[in-house]
């Protein structure tokens, strides 16, 4: 048994614009225990959900390994880690991302027809993420017909179905009201604490970031433990952001 | 259970997003129907073609000339328990002006293997037969079917793989178009788990539903098409459940294939890469070029900078469009080129004379004997025979000539009811007497031939051959151009007439008045071994081995559109015939043409009266090539037909891939357009936006069709014109574009460029916002304003 539900090492993703190289995420590593909710924050451009797409396997890095309950998924061949993906993780996009021309029961399904699972396995599942996420009235509703609350409320829905153990939320909060915004984060971590699952959150948000148990922060690529269980680590954060930020930028990478 | 799931999910998906599919399913309707089409017109086509020949000849081989020792051998001969031939009828006839007789008798192999069995006839009886004296053995095209019948199954084969090569990449094309369009979708299911497996699975699903919905409505109209072309040549037609059921799994494969490799690399891209890719951005080679359109006026300059801003696309569709257009255009081309050469005035018979005829004997054919002398069979067992001839008459006394081709028996050939035209041949093969053309330099082409030390091209690939009044009438009855003067070449000894080149294309600079040598004489300084047939390899070595001496010669003629094989012809009169190769101008080798319409009954008496000539002149050698009875067969088959609907199902792929690929495209810039209304475009400005995209993709279409009609054609020309004559097709085709075929292809190709740019634009006008159009408004107004004119 893993130690970590997720660890991370060393990560690096780089993009190419043009004639320059921007390093999104430069050598970042971080850990994640089992139940743990972990916030990632920091500001728009910083590379926090460059980062939280590899961590999800949605993406790949240059260099560096992400490990989930003890398997590389940076090694995985696409179809393994799609299944992997599909079966152990959930994802919550700040634009929803839901399918235009599927009903929200539909959309809320598509992760259980992509793993083949048997409708027995999650009707209850499905009948208690509904209850709880207050959308039975609007199952058979296309995207468009939906508030975007509603709409988050689907995708959060759809991430869930197959009780994933971890589940990566990338700004859920972001295109939504403070009224909205507040009762989609509740329904989030009530949700978390009955499937008991791990949450890793980007969010801009510094009052959503202060419920996560861990906190790490993003400035330009590079991550630092802002706040763990034992309380704010800001002096220690100063000085080595100041540190990291002198130090070295990873080269361009091939 | 799971695939019948799949399969019930697809039907679903296809059904409810009908619009997305129609391309697919009209693709694969087409492609099923050419699949079918061309295994059932397969299929009919063999089976009509044995009905013929049985009907035609119901035997495999003729035996002719026997005596009556190998006669009665072969009738009764003992086959043992299990027989494998059985005597279907002979002939018996008087030799002309003798008492003897000789006979015919038709063989039919009754084994299951009919190449088996005539393999036991040569191996039991045919040297018994062949002890007892001369004789001739024909084999009949109903032997020679099955080997037909292998090479029909290998073009079949060729022409399926065709089919399913330019399926697939249609296919291709159609499914990375709408891959591309639906990147997010696949970025969404590859989120929550889906495997490459998963997505194939889901892909393949719905292309066998749809190959499947194509199925009934292709097969349909397949076996009625087919119904129709073999019934416009007069054959039956019989439906073909393997070719059904054949075309289908074809069908199936050719939508799998193209959605595995397209599904493979979606599936190799990350679920964000898919998801992210949701705008133009895969279409555009720069994005950066859009940075100057606030210096252009909308739409106009700003449309066709937005064309260039969407060139990559551009070009590709184009490119995949037009294609199809100028591919139906060389298929029709090659329909038409087919049907030239069943066209193509092909000798019946050929015959040969031995060439040691005296002038003598020549002179004591007094009378010009009467060859009708007819023939008679009787004997114990005629019930089972037939008469060679049914006008018996008595047998007379005469002698037998050896002889040879003269003007005479040119005047008593044509007197023969079907004979349309005598061709006689007398040549020497430069390779066999040690010979060759020099060619000066700078009047030869590069390849063919080898060159000397002096850099003169030497060919020995040459047929000496010897020119009278009849041969020049000869290339006149077959209309070749002529430049120069083949009188020229008749009655001075110093001419000589050339072809272009050889091989179907041209070879030679040469024009009137050049001189070319003739190597007449030589000296070995060194042993000559080769072990290749290449004529140009064996010339190398030779002018290595040989000091030649030459002869020089002046071309007086130049025939320019002649069908040439390998070998070449070099034209001169028979004194320098006779100089040149040592031989006598003896024509030894006569073809006859028939006439086209000829009658059975007019080719049966022809076939008799040239057997009884050969029974007079006993040094000729006739051979029957079965031409009538082999063009016959091809003209059944109705090719052209084929080849013209194979061509349409072509040219129909290039509308498809317009409207489906541009309907598309124009769906992914609604919002531009939109953002255009919003900041002050006109309805009317925005059309003529969209009509601006029509006519410069009308115009690149047309002149990218234009540039590859003319160049496919052209490499067509020279490929049938380099490939016929190794199929022993002596065609030369002179490249024309056909004129309309083009017209149409291009008509389809501007109208679709056009059209497929224009549609979208009354797509988007109706379903854009009316705040926008002001369609709504303007209709109340005129509802209005006719109430006013009521009050």
């Amino acid at each position: 048994m893993a130690k970590y539900m997720l660890e991370a090492n060393d990560i690096i993703r780089q993009f190419k614009q043009y004639d320059s190289v921007v390093t999104a995420v430069d050598r970042c590593s971080l850990k994640v225990e089992d139940g743990e909710f972990v916030a990632i924050i920091g500001a728009s451009g910083s590379g926090k959900s460059t980062l939280l797409h590899i961590l999800a396997g949605l993406d790949r890095p240059q260099s560096g390994s992400v490990y989930i309950r003890g398997t590389n998924i940076t090694a995985m061949s696409p179809d393994n880690l799609g299944v992997f993906r599909g079966n152990y993780l959930g994802i919550v996009f700040q634009k929803h991302n839901l399918i235009p021309q599927l009903t929200a029961l539909e959309n809320i399904l598509v992760p259980t027809v992509m793993c083949d699972k048997k409708d027995h396995t999650f009707q209850e599942h499905l009948k208690k993420l509904i209850l709880a996420l207050q959308i039975g009235n609007r199952l058979s509703h296309l995207p468009s017909e939906l508030s975007g609350g509603q709409q988050q409320r689907v995708a959060i829905a759809r991430a869930l179905i197959n009780r994933p153990q971890v589940l990566f939320a990338d700004e859920p909060t972001g295109n939504l009201d403070r009224r909205n915004a507040d009762e989609v984060l509740s329904l989030l971590l009530e949700l978390k604490t009955m499937i008991g699952q791990t949450l890793i959150m980007v969010t801009h948000d510094m009052s959503i970031a202060d419920k996560a148990d861990k906190i790490y922060m993003m400035d330009n690529g590079k991550l630092f433990l802002y706040k763990d269980k034992q309380g704010y680590y800001k002096t220690s954060y100063e000085l080595e952001m100041k540190a990291a930020l002198e130090s070295e930028r990873a080269k361009p990478l091939e | 259970m799971s695939l019948l799931k799949n399969l019930s999910a697809a039907k679903k998906n296809i059904i409810y997003n009908y619009k997305r599919y129609l391309c697919f399913f009209v693709m694969l309707f087409l492609i099923q129907t050419l699949f079918a089409s061309v295994l059932v017109l397969y299929s009919n086509n063999n089976s009509n073609e044995l009905e013929y020949l049985e009907e035609k000849y119901n035997y495999h081989l003729q035996l002719q000339n026997l005596n009556d020792e190998q006669f009665y051998y072969l009738l009764n001969a003992e086959q043992g328990e299990v027989p494998f031939f059985e005597v279907i009828k002979g002939t018996q006839t008087n030799i002309s002006g003798t008492n003897s007789y000789r006979y015919d008798i038709y063989i039919k192999f009754i084994t299951s293997d009919v190449k088996s069995g005539y393999e036991s006839y040569k191996a039991k009886y045919y040297p018994v037969v062949e002890e007892e004296g001369d004789f001739k053995e024909l084999l009949t095209p109903l032997y020679t079917y099955e080997s037909e019948l292998a090479l029909n199954t290998f073009i079949c084969a060729l022409t399926c793989l065709f089919i399913f090569v330019c399926g697939c990449v249609i296919i291709y094309l159609l499914d990375s178009i709408m891959v591309n369009h639906y990147k997010f979708l696949y970025g969404i299911y590859m989120t929550f788990g889906a495997s490459f497996k998963k997505l194939f699975k889901t892909a393949f699903s719905e292309m066998f539903v749809l190959s499947a919905t194509a199925f009934l409505p292709s097969q349909l109209i397949t076996n009625i098409a087919c119904f129709f072309i073999l019934r416009g040549s007069a054959q039956s037609f019989r439906v073909d459940v393997l070719s059904i059921f054949l075309s289908f799994l074809l069908c199936v494969s050719v939508a799998a294939l193209p959605v595995f490799f397209n599904i493979k690399s979606v599936s190799k891209k990350t679920p964000l890469n898919l998801i992210g890719a949701v705008d133009n951005a895969n279409l555009i080679i720069s994005p950066r070029t859009s940075a100057d359109i606030m210096d252009y006026v909308f739409p106009g300059k700003l449309e066709v900078l937005s064309v260039m801003r969407f060139r990559k696309y551009g070009i590709k569709l184009v490119a995949s469009a037009v294609s199809f257009a100028a591919l139906f255009l060389c298929c029709a081309y090659l329909g038409i080129s087919y049907s030239e050469t069943l066209d193509v005035k092909r000798p019946e018979y050929t015959i040969r004379f031995s060439s040691n005829m005296t002038k003598e004997d020549e002179k004591n054919d007094e009378d010009g004997a009467d060859m009708n002398d007819g023939s008679s069979f009787m004997g114990p067992i005629d019930d089972i025979f037939e008469n060679g001839d049914e006008n018996e008459t008595e047998p007379e006394q005469k002698p037998t000539y050896d002889f040879t081709y003269t003007d005479e028996v040119r005047d008593y050939f044509y007197t023969f009811d079907g004979v349309e035209k005598i061709i006689k041949d007398c040549h020497t093969d430069a390779i066999d007497i040690n010979s060759h053309i020099k060619l000066p330099k700078g009047k030869a082409k590069l390849f063919g031939g080898a060159e000397n030390e002096n850099g003169e091209r030497c060919y020995n690939n040459v047929k000496f051959t010897a020119l009278d009044s009849e041969v020049k009438d000869i290339i006149e009855y077959y209309g070749y151009e002529v430049e120069g003067d083949l009188d020229k070449v008749i009655n001075d000894g110093a001419y000589v007439a050339i072809t272009y080149g050889y091989g179907n294309m041209s070879k030679f600079k040469l024009s009137i008045g050049d001189k070319i040598y003739i190597a007449t004489g030589s000296t070995q300084n060194k042993s000559a071994q080769y072990i290749s047939n290449d004529y140009s390899y064996i010339m190398g070595v030779l002018l290595e081995s040989y000091d030649y001496t030459y002869t020089e010669y002046t071309v007086g003629a130049i025939i320019k559109d002649m069908p040439v094989g390998e070998e070449f012809p070099v034209y001169m009169n028979g004194d320098t015939y006779a100089a040149v190769t040592g031989n006598d101008m003896l024509f030894t080798d006569v073809d006859i043409i028939i006439d086209s319409d000829i009658t059975d009954e007019t080719y049966a008496s022809l076939e008799r009266d040239l057997r009884h000539a050969a029974d007079y002149y006993t040094n000729m050698v006739i051979q029957n090539n079965d031409y009538k009875t082999l063009i016959q067969i091809e003209k059944n088959k109705n090719y052209l037909n084929v080849y013209m609907f194979v061509a349409a199902v072509l040219l129909s792929v290039s509308p498809l891939l317009w409207f489906f690929s541009q309907i598309l495209f124009y769906l992914k810039r609604r919002s531009e357009f939109d953002m255009y209304f919003s900041f002050g475009a006109s309805k009317s400005k925005i059309k003529k936006a969209f009509i601006i995209d029509g006519i410069v993709f009308c115009i690149f279409a047309a002149v990218v069709y234009t540039l590859l009609a003319i160049i496919m054609s052209m490499l067509l020309t020279v490929f049938l014109n380099s490939q016929l004559y190794s199929a022993s097709t002596l065609v030369k085709f002179e490249y024309s574009l056909p004129a309309i075929p083009y017209v149409i292809g291009l008509f389809v190709t501007c109208v679709s460029a056009f059209f497929s740019s224009y549609v979208p634009y009354m797509t988007y006008i109706k379903s854009c916002h009316p705040i926008f159009t002001g369609n709504s408004f303007d209709g109340k107004q005129e509802i209005i304003s006719e109430g006013e004119k009521g009050i």
